[in-house]
């Protein structure tokens, strides 16, 4: 019956690990290592640089007095606040409208709505400005909408930034108002309460942390968006034109690297509210919570939809605005139907070479991204031992979350261009691309990951070990297979958002390494706006485009693995 | 050496100021089939995850076959496992499953398969093994769960309370099942539950576990007829529980009556006690073997089918006492609220504890 094999008792020494075992430690070393080198150290070089004079001796504080003393740039801190604060305000209150109508209300058509809806996700936050200079520019067709005031400066961003924000807030909204009890529901009316009462004591505060959690998203991602305040704040400065301003323009490392450090105190703090959140979020659902149906409410769910409407209106008017003006010829004056705004060979800002260099940016970002997150997340998920070890890869996995693109991107400068840095022959190569946008996005596709990981058995583990199957067969054979879904979702969201990213890698491209998103900036600063609104359209067409073949697969799959998938 | 199959000596486990297990000592034979049985949050599951080497222990040593394994990682001990969840690889099918240890072992494909067959005969789901385990009923998967566990041939069989996500009947059929199976397989077996009447049905050896501690080892009679602590006498079964009080000529007094008692315990005299008794070891019918007679007066009644459990006023005492009686005896000596009984405690049936402070 026993199949033990003898084995001398006093022969086992807990320092001699087993193969099992080494090669989990090595891949946790691994993980240490990798965001050691393209997140802690990079932010480590940026602060020592915030302390040094151009001659690179430390002088403390000086450069963050200078900064203060210098009016032109301490009043980006308040309109940074400015803008952050009004652009939050408006889109959580949009979402939270738009949300309740596709959670709490019977209105036709919500699924298409929330597709429509998620459009400005595609987009690159440079292509709602530039709609914004065609709507509201010079030239623009609704300019006397705006009685007087110019869309060159806060107002212009604000909108480009509510637009380009919107999906975020509202993906966050709508799952905190899907996760409820309806039972909550019944009893509040069994008990004759008030509608207005319900929604105060049961609703809001149900989904209270979900709108802490967008408010600060948005809020982050306004602070430290650098696309939209480029393209359409004309003279009105954030922090984010700054630290560009301060290095390409002016050539200023230190006082870039200073605007950075500032940069970062903001995010941080959001940093921390988002992980007290999500703390707080757990404790609140129970399991056998019992999912909530709405009834139908004629004049709730009709003004609703009026509201949704409206929100479609603009989103698809803004976008369609983008592509219908990258088709003109010469707006306002010949208002004919061209192609000559694609011939990018033709313009200044890299050509359909930067297109390529973007697609295969992306592809790299994607694939080697999510193999890299994912393996390092399962270690830190679902390995037993190196407890210390794997706490420590989980919180520096966390870490890239609160460092702004721009911020990450000049620091790769000072880390990796430093000519003592044996890694230096990465600059200016895609690989340093590839490798700043993985470390940019790297939180979120971490938390997807070990989401999904925690979703199954945690016993799997445990099992095959007591069948003596080795942990790596078992996450081929059984891990790997039940978390496909959520490891395309990961490379959807690399791609997408390595197609258009601005902010991280505006600092690191070379003229082989041209990439569309940064073409588009670099077009709009020579005034080829119509290019620019071309390329920008361009992009949004192919992460639709990627998202539909995404789409495809996981309906495939899913259709593949109906024999084993019990949900949906 | 003891001739016991698994030892487990003095182990301790905690988890920082908390303790989990505290100085744990047990031998398991061979072929036996032991019951880890206590309140959730007693240790039961840690100390079986210690055996099993999913959790380590802080301190102490566990022998299996005359090896120590104390130290050594799960796969490199020799035992199978089931989990209350099952845990079935949910992408791959029933006899996937069930192969999933053996495949490793490189058995030859043709063995590998008759292997699966026997064992799919074996749990009663022939047909099944092309199945997906989404398509089977709860109590399928664990029988699925427990085939896999034992394909291996493992020396010890380690169940993580198998029963608990079951329903009420399933769970009674699959532990007579489980006990058959273990039984033909002659597997040394440990089950954790928190379920007393499974512990009970299925156990050879019961170990009773509160707050870290063993309370009491034994066969299922010993430890349903002769509690060995309050806890235990608690815990399992319905017991009544009086505050008495130690008399100098060793008789007990409960409120204003005097009873004899059986007990084998040391008690100081004039000391406070709790005395316990059954509800189905209270007498109404006697035939001159009384040993404690004593009125009561019956204050409610609730019928359950084959008996009744009634609320009784005693003379002199101040607690309620319940009893169960049976529906001849209701019958016989028409029992219904209100009824005056003259009730026999048995002094061999009364339990002495000391008194919780």
């Amino acid at each position: 019956m026993s199949v033990i094999t003898a084995r001398p008792v006093n022969d086992w020494n807990p320092l001699s690990l087993r193969r099992e075992q080494l090669l989990q430690l090595i891949g946790v070393l691994f993980g240490i290592v990798v965001l050691l080198l393209t997140v802690l150290m990079p932010l480590y070089a940026i602060l020592s640089k915030s302390m040094e004079n151009s001659s690179g001796d430390f002088v403390g504080l000086d450069n963050f007095i200078e900064y203060a003393a210098t009016p032109s740039l301490a009043s980006s801190v308040t309109h940074s606040l400015t803008i952050a604060s009004v652009t939050t305000l408006i889109v959580v209150t949009l979402a939270l409208i738009c949300a309740y109508a596709l959670q709490r209300s019977c209105m036709p058509f919500r699924g298409t709505i929330r597709l429509l809806m998620m459009g400005p996700i595609f987009a690159p936050s440079l292509l709602p400005a530039i709609s914004m200079v065609y709507l509201f520019g010079n030239q623009g067709v609704l300019k006397s909408w705006l009685m007087g005031e110019s869309i060159y400066g806060p107002i212009g961003v604000v909108i480009s930034l509510s637009f380009w924000c919107f999906p975020a807030a509202l993906m966050i909204i709508s799952t905190a108002l899907s996760n409820t009890d309806a039972r909550l529901y019944e009893s509040a009316r069994a008990l004759r309460t008030s509608a207005l009462r319900t929604f105060l004591t049961v609703t809001l505060p149900s989904i209270k942390y979900g709108l802490i959690s967008a408010g600060f998203v948005v809020f982050t991602l306004v602070l430290t968006d650098f696309g939209a305040p480029k393209v359409i704040g004309g003279q009105y400065n954030v922090l984010a034109t700054d630290i560009y301003k301060q290095v390409i323009g002016q050539q200023n490392f230190q006082m870039g690297a200073v605007v950075s450090v500032i940069l970062l105190f903001p995010a941080l703090l959001a940093f921390a509210v988002d992980r007290w959140v999500q703390r707080k979020q757990v404790a609140l659902l129970t399991s056998r919570a019992e999912p909530l149906r709405p009834e139908p409410a004629a004049i709730r769910d009709w003004s609703l939809f009026a509201v949704c409407m409206l929100v479609i209106a603009v989103i698809i008017g803004v976008l369609g605005m983008a592509v219908y003006a990258s088709f003109i010829s010469f707006w306002p004056y010949n208002l004919e139907f061209t192609l000559d705004n694609y011939q990018f060979d033709l313009m200044d800002g890299g050509g359909w070479d930067a297109y390529e260099n973007s697609l295969e940016m992306a592809l790299y970002t994607a694939l080697f991204g999510t193999a890299l997150i994912f393996s390092h997340a399962y270690l830190v998920e679902k390995l037993a031992g190196f407890r210390l070890l794997r706490t420590l890869l989980h919180l520096m996995a966390m870490v890239p979350l609160a460092v702004p693109g721009l911020v990450l991107g000049l620091a790769y400068i000072f880390f990796f261009n430093s000519p003592d840095n044996p890694l230096n022959f990465l600059y200016g190569s895609m690989a340093i691309l590839v490798i700043c946008t993985i470390a940019h996005y790297y939180t979120v596709c971490h938390l997807t990951a070990v989401t999904a990981l925690k979703q199954i058995d945690a016993e799997f583990e445990a099992v095959s070990a007591s069948l003596k199957v080795p942990f790596y067969i078992t996450f081929w054979r059984v891990t790997l297979p039940v978390c496909l879904p959520a490891l395309l979702e990961i490379a959807i969201y690399l791609f997408v958002n390595a197609l258009n990213t601005v902010s991280a890698v505006v600092f690191l491209y070379s003229s082989d390494t041209m990439l569309a998103s940064i073409s588009v900036l670099n077009m709009d600063d020579a005034g080829d706006i119509a290019p620019a609104a071309a390329m920008g359209v361009l992009l949004m067409f192919t992460c639709i485009g990627v998202k539909l073949i995404h789409w495809l697969l996981s309906h495939m799959l899913l259709n593949r693995t109906q024999g084993w998938r019990q949900s949906r | 050496m003891n001739g016991a199959y698994l030892s487990i000596k003095n182990v301790s486990k905690s988890f920082g100021d908390f303790t989990a297990l505290s100085n744990i000592s047990l031998d398991i034979r061979e072929g036996e089939f032991v019951c880890f049985l206590g309140p959730s949050g007693c240790g039961k599951t840690t100390l079986l995850r210690a055996v099993a080497g999913l959790d380590l222990q802080t301190e102490g040593e566990i022998h299996q076959a005359g090896e120590d394994v104390s130290w050594l990682t799960p796969d490199q001990r020799d035992f199978g496992i089931v989990f209350q969840s099952y845990a079935l690889f949910p992408n791959l099918t029933v006899a996937e499953n069930i192969a999933y240890g053996l495949k490793n072992r490189k058995t030859s494909r043709s063995k590998l398969n008759a292997r699966v067959e026997e064992l799919l005969e074996m749990i009663g789901l022939p047909e099944s093994g092309v199945k997906y385990p989404s398509q089977l009923s709860g109590g399928q998967q664990q029988r699925v769960a427990l085939a896999r566990a034992i394909a291996t041939s493992p020396g010890l069989l380690l169940l993580d309370e198998p029963l608990s996500a079951l329903d009420a009947l399933v769970r009674v059929h699959l532990r007579s099942e489980i006990k058959e199976l273990q039984r033909k397989l002659g597997v040394t077996t440990i089950m954790v539950t928190h379920d007393q009447e499974e512990a009970l049905a299925m156990a050879d050896k019961i170990v009773v576990m509160n707050h870290g501690v063993i309370e009491q080892i034994g066969t299922p009679e010993e430890i349903y007829s002769r509690p060995k602590t309050a806890f235990v006498a608690s815990f399992i079964g319905q017991m009544n529980f009086l505050s008495s009080r130690m008399l100098d000529d060793g008789k007990v007094q409960v409120g204003g009556q005097l009873l004899d008692c059986e007990h084998d315990k040391l008690f100081q005299p004039d000391n406070d006690m709790q005395l316990a008794i059954r509800p189905e070891d209270i007498r109404v019918r006697y035939n001159g073997d009384a040993t404690n007679t004593m009125p009561a007066d019956v204050r409610h009644v609730e019928f359950l089918g084959s008996f009744v459990r009634s609320e009784l006023d005693v003379d002199g005492i101040m607690e309620p006492v319940i009893a169960e009686f049976s529906m001849n005896d209701v019958r016989d000596l028409q029992i219904a609220k209100g009824s005056r009984l003259m009730l026999d405690l048995p002094s061999s049936r009364i339990h002495l504890f000391e008194s919780a402070r």
